[in-house]
């Protein structure tokens, strides 16, 4: 099963969301470093949506991957995807998440406007922001199961 | 190959090309308002019917043309469509997307907006069909490079 986190950049919650359930990061999110340290978290060359990262596997031999889909992660997996599906023949099962609510809009406006350029520094707001505020909502979100989500 | 157009509201510019594409619009003259209120699609579809991907028809060589709205994904829904297509492992060029916005001037979007989101269709059809008349050759000529492109008999 191909798991793929939706947000707006694919490289803040959607990475933090799928290291945990990969098992390369503790739900518990107990240091900075941890999350700053995560492959693809806050990539500075990604300044638009669209890009997809390969995140790792799970021990189930789950893929995990993240996609940048901007302010329209519920648009695409509810309407989109569906019709994408039955057009195509897509093989195996791809299960879309949207995580684009963990993340923190002011700091996504601050992202749009500063086109990026800021990175380097905002990583570090980011790290803290899932740390301090998200830390509960990531450890009850890693716990869904997605053998029974569509 | 799937052929999918898509614009903004899947109602207008998309549904335009696609019936140009199929020959259900004269490619020598511009078209009438009753031969583009004629069109499936044409200044009908609402706020619910974004992203559904609707098919318009086969072309003459086979290919399926379809519609659609995305919203303002603008450039970034081919990317994100191709990534999906790509995870689920389908063939590469199978699909093709051709975003029609570029070809939409003020008039489609102003008549656009009053039809279709306030529902003041006395007024905005008109606009929108006049912009879509102004807009017909650069349409046509979109069609032209797609076929040139995409479609090898």
């Amino acid at each position: 099963m191909k798991i793929v986190f939706l947000d707006h950049f694919g490289c803040f919650a959607s990475v933090v969301l799928a290291a945990s359930y990969s098992g390369v990061l503790s739900p518990k999110l107990v240091k900075t470093k941890d999350i700053l340290n995560l492959p693809h978290f806050a990539e500075v060359k990604n300044i638009q949506p669209g890009k997809l990262y390969f995140l790792g596997k799970d021990q189930a031999g789950n893929d995990y991957y993240t996609l940048g889909a901007g302010f329209y992660s519920s648009f695409i997996i509810n309407v989109v995807w569906p019709d994408l599906k039955k057009l195509s023949e897509i093989k195996g099962r791809i299960v879309l998440y949207d995580v684009n609510s963990l993340n923190s809009f002011l700091l996504i406006y601050f992202e749009i406007l500063s086109q990026g350029r800021f990175r380097k520094i905002t990583k570090y707001f980011w790290a803290l922001w899932f740390i301090h505020f998200k830390r509960k909502t990531i450890e009850n979100a890693t716990k869904v199961d997605f053998a029974n989500h569509y | 190959m799937k052929i999918i157009y898509n614009c903004y509201g899947g109602s207008h510019s998309s549904v335009t090309a696609a019936a140009i594409h199929l020959q259900m619009l004269p490619e020598t003259r511009r078209p009438s308002s009753a031969e583009l209120l004629n069109l499936p699609y044409y200044d009908a579809q609402v706020g619910k019917d974004h992203g559904r991907i609707r098919f318009f028809g086969y072309d003459n060589i086979g290919n399926e043309v379809y519609i659609t709205g995305k919203k303002n994904l603008g450039p970034y829904y081919e990317k994100i469509m191709y990534n999906l297509l790509a995870l689920g492992g389908d063939k590469q060029g199978k699909f093709v997307f051709i975003n029609t916005m570029p070809y939409v001037n003020i008039w489609m979007v102003i008549g656009g907006y009053l039809s279709r989101r306030l529902g003041w269709r006395a007024l905005g059809r008109p606009l929108v069909m006049y912009g879509t008349k102004q807009a017909y050759w650069k349409f046509i000529h979109l069609i032209n490079l797609v076929k040139d492109k995409y479609i090898k008999p």
